[in-house]
Formats: structure tokens, C-alpha cells, sequence
């Protein structure tokens, strides 16, 4: 069975990547904490660090348990019809995949928009939806339904929702030390600027300065630092539920084909409020020049891997296959 | 240490042979939602086929064969000849471009398509588990207790060798 070794080697090498990547994350939260608590407020205790951890905390406590179905219905979805031959034979692929994957059957919604595209959302399996466009359900045939439902389905067993609930609360923790430490600076400068003026030796203007520029920079940086990890982490999530459609199908032709149909959609969603749950779609809502370049540096950026390359990946697992 | 390794691993070998309990009784949901579709299936096109006794007649045949198999091995060979006499009818479909437009007629191979597909991968779940299962049951140090306790290696269910390359049924609409 040479065949399983692709996909189930390539799941695995994701998970690793995606634990790599979270323990990064907290190194780089650490990092920024010592200098803020330690260096810049010179405290005994890091109390900055722990509060910016309280609130990541506290985010993910309040978004976690939100169900899939009121996910979907935010965006606009509805439950599929069963008595539209389409919306059925959807509905039916959810529940193969389902059983492909040992799962209970996620509910099935669908949103009427015509770029296709699917979602996933839900903490628990039990209450999770998948979510197709109309647009998803027109296009594709039964095979790469199944591959694009396959992927969704991955997401589902892998317990994605939680790990992009948890990345997002560590980015608010991130973001909250930048945010701190930048106006600890301009305190700081205006503190410094004023003793000079008391001194009567004047130069305070460049101290506000430069004390702006620094916490300026570290602002930049943390808000850089943790998209640039979120996004990271995202792409190990896809490139592993490529990988698990691939185990449930056994077919990995059918997604292969049903993104190549994706990336050649041309137009965005009419929905504009979709961007919060990029991360969610079996691709990026809205493709940017940015978001589908293939450079190194576009895709640190990007919620998915390069569609051309999951694509090229697909093939080797049909070709490892044969 | 060598209690709680007992503990540990019985546990887990119990879960395992449930879950593979489990994956079995989702392949045989299926496979008795298919034995009921097809009766309607048959009716439904009956009219249509009345040049086509034989195939009705074997799909009709092979159902009421896989009613009445026992046990893993042959239960996974007479549904893997119902799955292929079905494949046959779906292709007989395809010189009947009357059956093709009747509403009631393409819902019914929905329905059947998406029950041969649950249940191959209702098997290949059965398969995945049990493979799991008995590495786990062969491999040291669980192999020196499992006999003990008397977990016994489950059975694969497979699909005949001539079989497994049988068409599919048409995914394509």
C-alpha cells in the first residue's frame, strides 16, 4: 500500500508543522513581553505579558462553543433545500464523506452566491455545518464535489475551528503587547521631554521623536509578526485537508480538478463581509494579485498555499497512487 | 508503571473494537437502505424496460442474495455482486433517453449512486479501523497481553478480486 504513505505522511508532517508554529508563536509573545515588563517598565513581575495572555484567553473563551450554524448564518446561508436535485446531491455528498470519515453528518448550508467556493465551521463535529455557494454546487460534478466536501470534512476531523480560534486569540495577545508598548514609549518620551525642559537643556522634541519611532516600530512589527504567523499556520491547515479529502475519496483528481475550476473563476463574492472568515474557505474569497502570486513573499501572506501548487501536490499523490 | 501500561492499553483495545463495531454497523445501515431503494428503483423503470427482463431479473436476484448472507466474507461477496449488476442496469439506462428525462427515475439514481458511494466508504472506514486495530493487536508489547484478554483480530471486508475493478456507477450528471 504505497499508496496511503502520501497522504497520511503529508497529515503528519502539517500537524508537526502547525505545533512548530503555535510554540513559535508563543516564543515570539514571550519575546515581546520580556522586553515590555522587564525592559521598557523595568517591573519585578510580567504583568504586561500576562495580561495580554488574559485577553487572548478571554477572546477565545468567547468565541469558542459558537456553533456552526449561526457561523453560517452570519454569512448569509441557509440550510439546503432537499427537494432541489442539486441542493440534495449535496447534501448526499456531505453525508458520504461523513461516513468516509467516521463522523456524524455535518448539517449542509448553502450560500447563494455564484463564485464557488465551500466553507467549514463548528467547534464540535456534532455541531458543525459545511457550507457550499450555489455557485460551488453548479459548477462542479459529483466527483469533485466530493473532493471539495472531502476537504471540508478534514477540516471538520482535524479540529480546525479550534486552532484558528486559538491562533487568533494569540495574535490578540500579540497585538495588545505592540499596542502597549507603543504608547509606553510615547509616555515615556513625553516624560523624558519634559524633565529635559525642567533641566533647561532643551533637545526634547528629538526625544519624543525618537521615542515614537521605537514604539512605533514595535507596534509594526507585532501586528506583522502575528498575521504572518496566523497566515503560516492556515496554510499547514489546508495543505492538511487537501491531504485528508485525499484519504477520504481515495481520489485526489477530483479536488485536483474542482480547484483548477476554482482558480479559473474569475470575479470576487458579492458579500463584502466574508473577510473575517477567509481562513474558513476551501479558497481565498477574495483573491488579491497579492494573495495568488507565487512568490515566497506573497504567500506569507496568504490564508491558502498558491492553488497552483496544492493543485501540482494532488497530482503527485494521484501519481503515487497509480 | 507495569499495572497502569495493563490498564492504558486494555482501555484502548476496547476502543478500538468498539469503534470497529461501530464502522460495521454503518456499512450494514447502508447496505440495508440500498436493499429498500431498490425495490422502488425496479418499479420505477420497469415500465420502461420491458425489453430488459434479464437485468431486472438479476438485480432482483442478487438483492434477495445479499438479504440472506452471513458473516463478514460472504455478506462483502454478495453485495459486491449486487453493487455489480446495479452498475450493469445504470447501463442499460443509457439506451433509454425517456428514463433519463423522468424526474422520479433520476432522483432514484441519485439516491442509489449515493448509497453505493457511502457504502464503499463506509468499508473503506471499516477497513481503515480494522487495519488500526490489528497492528495494534500484532505489534510488541500489545501482542504478549491482547491474546490474554482475548481480543481477537477483526476481519477485513473485502470486495472480491474480479469485482473490484467494476465500473462505476455514472458520477458525472
Amino acid at each position: 500500500m504505497t499508496s496511503r504513505i502520501d497522504f497520511w505522511e503529508l497529515q503528519r508532517r502539517n500537524a508537526r508543522k502547525t505545533v512548530f508554529l503555535i510554540f513559535l508563536y508563543l516564543l515570539v509573545i514571550g519575546a515581546f513581553g520580556w522586553l515590555i515588563d522587564f525592559y521598557l517598565l523595568r517591573l519585578s513581575f510580567p504583568w504586561a505579558t500576562l495580561i495580554a495572555l488574559a485577553y487572548g484567553s478571554l477572546q477565545v473563551v468567547l468565541t469558542m462553543g459558537i456553533g456552526g450554524p449561526m457561523v453560517a448564518r452570519s454569512l448569509g446561508a441557509r440550510p439546503a433545500n432537499p427537494k432541489d436535485p442539486l441542493e440534495k446531491r449535496f447534501i448526499n455528498v456531505v453525508e458520504e464523506m461523513a461516513i468516509a470519515a467516521g463522523l456524524p453528518a455535518p448539517k449542509a448550508y448553502v450560500l447563494d452566491e455564484d463564485a464557488p467556493n465551500a466553507f467549514a465551521s463548528g467547534w464540535k463535529p456534532e455541531k458543525a455545518v459545511i457550507c457550499a455557494t450555489r455557485g460551488l454546487l453548479e459548477t462542479m460534478n459529483r466527483e469533485e464535489l466530493m473532493g471539495v466536501v472531502g476537504h471540508e470534512m478534514a477540516h471538520i476531523r482535524n479540529g480546525d475551528t479550534r486552532v484558528m480560534t486559538l491562533v487568533a486569540g494569540l495574535a490578540m495577545a500579540l497585538v495588545l503587547l505592540g499596542t502597549i508598548a507603543y504608547y509606553i514609549m510615547r509616555f515615556a518620551g513625553y516624560g523624558a521631554a519634559a524633565r529635559d525642559d525642567r533641566d533647561r537643556r532643551g533637545g526634547g522634541g528629538t526625544a519624543i521623536l525618537v521615542a515614537f519611532l521605537i514604539g512605533f516600530l514595535i507596534l509594526v512589527l507585532s501586528r506583522l509578526l502575528a498575521r504572518l504567523l496566523a497566515m503560516a499556520v492556515s496554510r499547514s491547515r489546508e495543505y492538511m485537508a487537501d491531504a485528508g479529502s485525499v484519504e477520504f475519496t481515495r481520489n485526489p483528481l477530483g479536488l485536483a480538478s474542482a480547484l483548477e475550476k476554482i482558480a479559473s473563476w474569475r470575479g470576487g463574492f458579492r458579500r463584502q463581509h466574508v473577510d473575517a472568515y477567509a481562513h474558513l474557505f476551501i479558497s481565498e474569497p477574495k483573491p488579491s494579485k497579492l494573495s495568488e502570486g507565487e512568490s515566497w513573499f506573497s504567500n506569507l501572506f496568504s490564508t491558502h498555499p498558491p492553488i497552483r501548487k496544492r493543485i501540482e501536490l494532488l497530482r503527485k499523490m494521484a501519481g503515487a497512487q497509480a | 508503571m507495569v499495572i497502569l501500561w495493563l490498564i492504558a492499553t486494555y482501555n484502548s483495545l476496547v476502543r478500538m473494537r468498539q469503534e470497529v463495531k461501530n464502522a460495521w454497523a454503518q456499512i450494514d445501515v447502508q447496505l440495508k437502505r440500498r436493499a429498500d431503494l431498490i425495490p422502488n428503483l425496479v418499479n420505477a423503470v420497469k415500465g420502461y424496460l420491458k425489453h430488459e427482463r434479464e437485468v431486472l431479473e438479476q438485480v432482483t436476484q442478487a438483492r434477495y442474495k445479499a438479504m440472506q448472507a452471513t458473516g463478514v466474507r460472504e455478506r462483502a461477496q454478495a453485495e459486491g455482486e449486487l453493487s455489480q449488476v446495479l452498475g450493469r442496469l445504470f447501463a442499460v439506462f443509457e439506451n433509454y433517453p425517456d428514463l433519463k428525462a423522468n424526474q422520479n427515475v433520476l432522483e432514484l439514481q441519485e439516491e442509489l449512486t449515493h448509497t453505493e458511494n457511502a457504502i464503499s466508504f463506509a468499508r473503506q472506514h471499516y477497513n481503515d479501523v480494522v487495519m488500526k486495530y490489528n497492528t495494534k493487536l500484532q505489534t510488541f508489547p500489545t501482542n504478549l497481553i491482547a491474546g490474554a484478554f482475548g481480543f481477537r483480530e477483526a476481519e477485513f471486508f473485502e470486495v472480491p478480486e474480479a469485482q473490484r475493478e467494476a465500473p462505476k456507477v455514472d458520477l458525472s450528471y
